[in-house]
């Protein structure tokens, strides 16, 4: 318990570590961000009303404030013990090889979908994520992936009149 | 006048008006379920087939397209934690951990009877006191509505989790999300080095739902799909080990979520009447207000964690602004949401003039639409049951096949509603943070509500400095902005409190 009790100190000093940089940087860096302002006269130049970095750097002072909370909370408070949380399975997390596979497969789908075909991009997708989760009857996959997405672009594409991107269908 | 009305109730039953609301409602649930389409969609690709149609049988028509994708939106959201619309991205926070617990027939039955609930007392309000309740509403300027914003933030705290400063950050980002896109008053482009479609419009709100919910849960799901997959032989029907449809709701559950009923009916209603406050607002605020409302929940699961009056109270709130946000429609011309826009849309093709002479220039017509407005209410019990058992099996068939087949659903539908590859990438792109958050330990909801509620909350923020011309004293400057100031004080005192005294416990 005392190890687990310790890594959870430890997640939880990252993720206050973390907030307080993302915070910061968008509280001190507003404008190189891309955070503008208008310049106006008389009562217009409010600063609470015309700046358009008055919202972002607000929210990010107070990301900052609650991430020093975080980490204040994380070295002096007592915590008894430690429960998972809702949708999380602790015994079963996912590795970062299955998620950094998915990621390439949603890239790869987004290239086809872009440049080729709405058709070839969704067969592609679903062939090779219902692989990756697990399935492994290759000739059904094959089948219903196609069948689907051609329903899927029959519905999108004569029904509801969605023009997709791509030099095929 | 009882004249009319019987001649209403009897148009309202006759069999064309009964064939159109039973049509509406079942496209209207079809197309709710399907993640990224919804409401809008539904009613857009609806509208051309009232063409033909008279005012009478038109507009129940549409409305119960509308009615419909609401209840519909709840079914993918309970059962694979995929918002079938933006209205139904609370029902997820308790909707989905039931469905996991093996209580989905009782999560979707609940669902069911909250929004029909919502529906009927919403529309109710609606024939008794229109004109009425859109005078109240007039009432509500930017400050008022300001403070029932920060309210509804506050309320939030109850999913915060043991450490409030997690849910305040969960606050922040959401927030800092919304902040992406046009300045909402002096547009000017915030956070541009996101990509060009950002600069100008943002983060489309389904693209954030999806990712959130339905994106984030296909990245968790992978490796115990892959598990339970090898355990099972990976055959056809190697679905989740808890039970498909579990219990029904019963009269036990019906009393627990009494409370959740009412309040959520009456925030829905308020919510529904404010023009510009649409369904999501009005579930995620009922959503939060019940939560609070209910305490710590002694012997049913917490708030977040499969609390069948979670399910209620957003189902309720969502449904409860659909026959409000006519009440400003019909009333005064003023159309409370998108959808409601077209609802006048569908009048006007009619040649319906809405506004304060409505009742006097078509009184038999509304008084016709208003009864089949309630007559949709019931029927949507009836066909929504159907439709239980059959999207129940389809969607927890097999996690291995059903969520590749969400995450493409998903990116088509996030695509089709502004062709913007953009907007394809926010979504995987809020997918991974929310992941990362769960990760962390840090609850997503608070993150999600805040960044629905963001631009508006700047919007009112600012509008009301424009109005005092930059005098701050206008948020305490109406009895009813005093009111909801002291409110929202005394809520976020109590919400510290019960954090620290439960953590004492």
């Amino acid at each position: 318990m005392a190890s687990k009790l310790s890594k959870d100190r430890r997640r939880d000093i990252t993720v206050g570590i973390a907030g307080a940089i993302i915070g910061g940087g968008i509280y001190f860096l507003a404008i190189p961000l891309g955070i503008g302002e208008v310049q106006r006269a008389g009562w217009l130049a409010h600063p609470l009303f015309s700046r358009a970095d008055f919202a972002p750097k607000l929210w990010g002072a107070i990301l900052i404030l609650a991430s020093l909370a975080i980490i204040v909370e994380s070295l002096v408070g007592k915590r008894k013990t430690v429960g998972a949380q809702v949708g999380e399975n602790s015994a079963y997390g996912p590795s970062m090889v299955l998620i950094v596979y998915l990621m390439v497969i949603i890239v790869v789908y987004l290239l086809l979908f872009t440049y080729l075909s709405f058709v070839l991009a969704s067969v592609f997708c679903l062939v090779a994520a219902i692989w990756l989760f697990g399935y492994r009857k290759m000739k059904s996959i094959a089948f219903g992936s196609a069948v689907f997405s051609i329903i899927t672009y029959i519905i999108f594409k004569k029904l509801m009149y969605v023009r997709f991107p791509g030099i095929f269908f | 006048m009882v004249e009319v009305v019987f001649s209403a109730v009897a148009q309202a039953f006759s069999f064309h008006v009964f064939l159109a609301i039973t049509a509406g409602l079942v496209l209207g649930i079809f197309l709710g379920a399907i993640p990224g389409l919804g409401a809008m969609i539904g009613i857009g690709v609806c509208l051309p087939l009232t063409f033909e149609m008279e005012v009478i049988t038109a507009v129940p028509f549409i409305a119960a397209v509308y009615k419909g994708s609401l209840f519909g939106g709840s079914i993918s959201a309970i059962l694979i934690n995929t918002p079938g619309t933006s209205a139904a991205a609370a029902t997820c926070f308790d909707g989905y951990p039931l469905s996991q617990q093996g209580f989905s027939k009782k999560a979707i039955q609940g669902a069911l009877y909250a929004s029909g609930c919502g529906d009927m007392f919403s529309d109710i309000v609606l024939v008794v006191g229109s004109l009425a309740l859109a005078r109240v509403a007039m009432k509500f300027g930017p400050p008022e509505m300001f403070w029932v914003l920060v309210f509804a933030l506050i309320m939030t705290g109850s999913l915060a989790g043991k450490m409030v400063s997690k849910g305040i950050v969960s606050i922040s980002i959401g927030l800092l999300l919304g902040c992406v896109g046009l300045d909402p008053i002096v547009s000017v482009p915030r956070f541009d080095f996101i990509g060009d479609m950002g600069k100008l419009e943002g983060i489309d709100m389904v693209a954030f739902l999806l990712g959130a919910f339905a994106i984030s849960e296909v990245f968790s799901r992978i490796e115990t799909a892959r598990l339970s997959a090898k355990a099972r032989g990976a055959g056809p029907g190697s679905g989740s080990p808890v039970r498909l449809y579990g219990p029904s709701f019963s009269l036990a559950d019906a009393k627990y979520c009494l409370k959740a009923y009412l309040i959520a009916c009456g925030m829905g209603t308020l919510i529904g009447i404010v023009p510009g406050m649409g369904a999501t607002a009005g579930a995620f605020i009922s959503y939060g207000t019940v939560s609070q409302a209910y305490g710590d929940s002694k012997g049913r699961a917490k708030f977040g964690e499969g609390n069948l009056a979670g399910v209620v109270a957003a189902e309720a709130g969502n449904n409860a602004v659909s026959g409000a946000n006519l009440l400003p429609l019909l009333t005064l011309g003023v159309p409370g949401s998108a959808e409601a826009a077209l609802v006048l849309a569908a009048l006007m093709l009619h040649g319906v003039n809405v506004g304060p002479t409505i009742f006097k220039n078509h009184g038999p017509e509304i008084y016709t639409i208003f009864v089949a407005f309630i007559v949709s209410n019931i029927l949507l019990i009836f066909i929504g049951q159907a439709f239980i058992k059959p999207l129940t099996k389809v969607l927890k068939s097999n996690p291995n096949i059903v969520f590749p087949v969400v995450m493409m659903i998903c990116f088509t539908g996030v695509y089709s509603l502004n062709r913007r590859i953009f907007d394809m990438v926010v979504m995987v792109g809020i997918g991974l943070l929310s992941f990362v958050l769960r990760k962390a330990r840090i609850p997503v909801a608070p993150m999600v509500i805040a960044f629905v509620l963001s631009t508006q909350l700047e919007l009112l923020f600012r509008q009301s400095l424009a109005i005092s011309i930059g005098d701050l004293g206008i948020f305490v400057q109406s009895p009813i902005s005093l009111s909801m100031m002291v409110l929202c004080v005394v809520s976020f005192l109590y919400v510290i409190y019960r954090r620290y005294a439960s953590r004492e416990n």
